[in-house]
């Protein structure tokens, strides 16, 4: 049990405050909403050491020691969430965060990489600002053997200012994945853009929250996820739109596919306020189910409370086309194969939604390569 | 004789759909199989290239020798059977050329050949993709995502000509083609031509015929072929419809 091994972890390291949460708090169960399908029984935590591999694409090391034009960084207290154990473990564990600002002097050279490296259980927690008119790229990327980690992302994105911010949830680095969950709270203001992938297909257990709130008008957000629950894997995306304002545009675009014992999770909540006319919200969630013993639990809840809006949402749960099958058979290719090839191919059309070519590149090959091709 | 088929009955979700079609194809020649909507042409095709969703109630069809109602439609490829589709699939992430290699290779290994060198691979595809007026970085894009209705049927041509088969079925291969891609299309078809492979154009109208002048026309009509002749079978088609088809052989319908 997670409580168990928790409590043993910080006894270990003489975190007796931490062993004290760890006993006593409440563990999130089936009997919670948003737990309902998410079982924490099938983490199992692993101290596995590692090596520190080099990232193989062009890329700037975000961290502490990081000295560039237009970037300040600072450490600010910060008010966490209060939901569940994890939330106290990481206040505890954080009296301060590292905060990136970005002012729009800052040119990107090459994306920036956060390396969030773990061994045992870890919580990581950071802050990222982009003051008016700046423009940013950042990667989350995630290191550990079977760790237990939790990460938690605050960004905050102001007038006219632009971030990609994309979290790498595989093993292109071939050191193991963490079981991981990764929390993110972001805040936009009036007329800027909020890009966000999360691609996760490797490590035993993955939840991702993925919170987003309006705070201004003319503003666009777009949430795209490819998730792949094969083996025993758990993974859970819970995304939680808040258009709070008029004229705020959104789309979002998951695709998962479970296979073998996989369990995957998709729950995308948007609200829309009673204030937030002509708000535009495209949701779209695809989920491939390839094995009888996998499970796809697809949920959008959309909750639209103004009446002059555009929303729309749709959530699939298929098996391949016959007729896709048949074409690459045509040409020669056997109908395992081609079930291969278009499989990853499901997957693929998100990963080419990436505008970034070096990125782009890397996830791919990255995708084709766990997926055999 | 390259294809020979007998009698063949066909019916999909219990519906029949090729009442009885007698059908000879020998190498070297150009077949036109023409009809009205839902007469049978692309369930013909489909039955040839071994679509599972089509059962076959009666009747056969030999390859060179083979009898290939019994085998997968990969083998059916890998025997030199290719389909080039009305409405190709998209394939997202995977790129033209590393498809192509696929099939080309998973081709040439039932053939008993060692897969080609990636150099001569490369100076083929760009030879076969000039022939069909498709630019270079056609390879490195992703297999018809994001083409329009010409690229595809290029596209389509493109992997006939890499896959050099023995027998080409062109399904409605026209529909959607401007004139100018009709004719890059049918020039790379003509280019391909030799004696020792056939054929066999499926097409709703004579238009594609001017340029891929058929040997043999056939009307199919109601899942059987009730008419035969030469090309002026289609012109006499493209000029009087399909009424007098139809009125001489709903009788028998």
């Amino acid at each position: 049990m997670l409580k168990e091994q928790l409590s043993a972890y910080f006894l270990k390291l003489g975190k007796t405050n931490l062993v004290d949460i760890a006993d006593h708090s409440v563990y999130p169960n089936r009997k919670v909403e948003s737990w309902k399908y998410t079982s924490i029984d099938l983490i199992d935590i692993k101290d596995n050491k590692f090596e520190c591999p080099t990232i193989p694409f062009d890329h700037i090391l975000l961290d502490q020691n990081c000295l560039m034009e237009g970037l300040t960084i600072e450490n600010n207290s910060i008010d966490f969430p209060q939901n569940d154990v994890f939330d106290s473990i990481s206040k505890y564990d954080f009296q301060s965060v590292t905060t990136f600002k970005f002012n729009k002097k800052f040119k990107q050279i090459a994306p920036l990489v956060i390396l969030h490296s773990t061994q045992g259980v870890q919580t990581n927690s950071i802050k990222i600002e982009l003051e008016e008119g700046a423009q940013v790229n950042i990667i989350e990327m995630y290191l550990g053997d079977a760790s237990f980690l939790m990460t938690y992302s605050f960004i905050h994105i102001s007038k006219n200012a632009m971030l990609q911010h994309f979290q790498f949830q595989f093993d292109g680095l071939q050191v193991g994945m963490p079981q991981l969950l990764a929390k993110t709270y972001v805040q936009q203001e009036e007329k800027s853009n909020y890009q966000h992938f999360v691609l996760s297909w490797d490590g035993n257990w993955t939840r991702n929250e993925l919170n987003v709130k309006h705070l201004g008008e003319f503003l666009n957000t777009e949430m795209f996820g490819l998730y792949l629950a094969d083996g025993n894997r758990l993974i859970d995306n819970h995304t939680n739109l808040e258009h709070a304002k008029p004229n705020g545009e959104s789309t979002e675009f998951y695709k998962g596919i479970a296979k073998d014992h996989g369990q995957a999770i998709f729950n995308g909540r948007i609200h829309v306020f009673q204030d937030a006319q002509k708000t535009n919200a495209f949701q779209n969630n695809q989920n491939l189910l390839l094995s009888n013993d996998a499970q796809i639990n697809a949920k959008p809840q959309l909750e639209i409370f103004a009446d002059d809006v555009k929303c729309s949402h749709g959530a699939t749960v298929g098996k391949l086309r016959q007729d896709e099958i048949f074409y690459l058979q045509s040409r020669g290719i056997s109908k395992e194969i081609a079930t291969q090839i278009l499989t990853t191919a499901f997957g693929a059309e998100v990963i080419e939604k990436i505008g970034n070519e070096t990125l782009r590149n890397y996830c791919l090959e990255s995708w084709n390569k766990k997926m055999g091709i | 004789m390259m294809l020979q088929i007998k009698n063949l009955h066909a019916k999909i979700d219990g519906k029949p759909i090729l009442k009885g079609i007698n059908l000879e194809i020998g190498a070297g020649s150009v077949h036109a199989i023409m009809g009205p909507n839902g007469s049978g042409k692309s369930t013909l095709s489909a039955v040839i290239a071994g679509r599972e969703e089509y059962e076959v109630t009666e009747g056969e069809i030999w390859f060179n020798g083979t009898n290939i109602l019994e085998l997968e439609p990969e083998d059916r490829a890998r025997e030199g059977i290719f389909l080039a589709f009305q409405y190709p699939i998209e394939i997202p992430g995977v790129s033209n050329a590393n498809f192509i290699k696929m099939a080309v290779n998973e081709v040439r290994k039932y053939k008993g050949l060692d897969s080609l060198s990636a150099t001569d691979f490369l100076k083929l595809m760009r030879e076969k993709a000039s022939l069909v007026g498709l630019k270079d970085d056609f390879l490195k894009r992703s297999v018809n995502a994001g083409f329009s209705g010409g690229e595809k049927k290029r596209n389509e041509i493109f992997q006939l000509a890499m896959l050099e088969p023995l027998l080409s079925i062109l399904d409605e291969t026209d529909s959607g083609l401007d004139i100018d891609a009709l004719r890059t299309v049918a020039e790379g078809v003509n280019a391909l031509k030799n004696n020792s492979n056939a054929f066999l154009v499926i097409t709703h109208y004579q238009r594609l015929l001017d340029y891929i002048v058929p040997d043999v026309v056939h009307v199919l009509y109601d899942g059987r072929i009730v008419e035969t002749g030469d090309k002026n079978l289609a012109l006499k088609l493209e000029d009087q419809g399909y009424d007098w088809i139809i009125e001489k052989h709903k009788q028998e319908a």
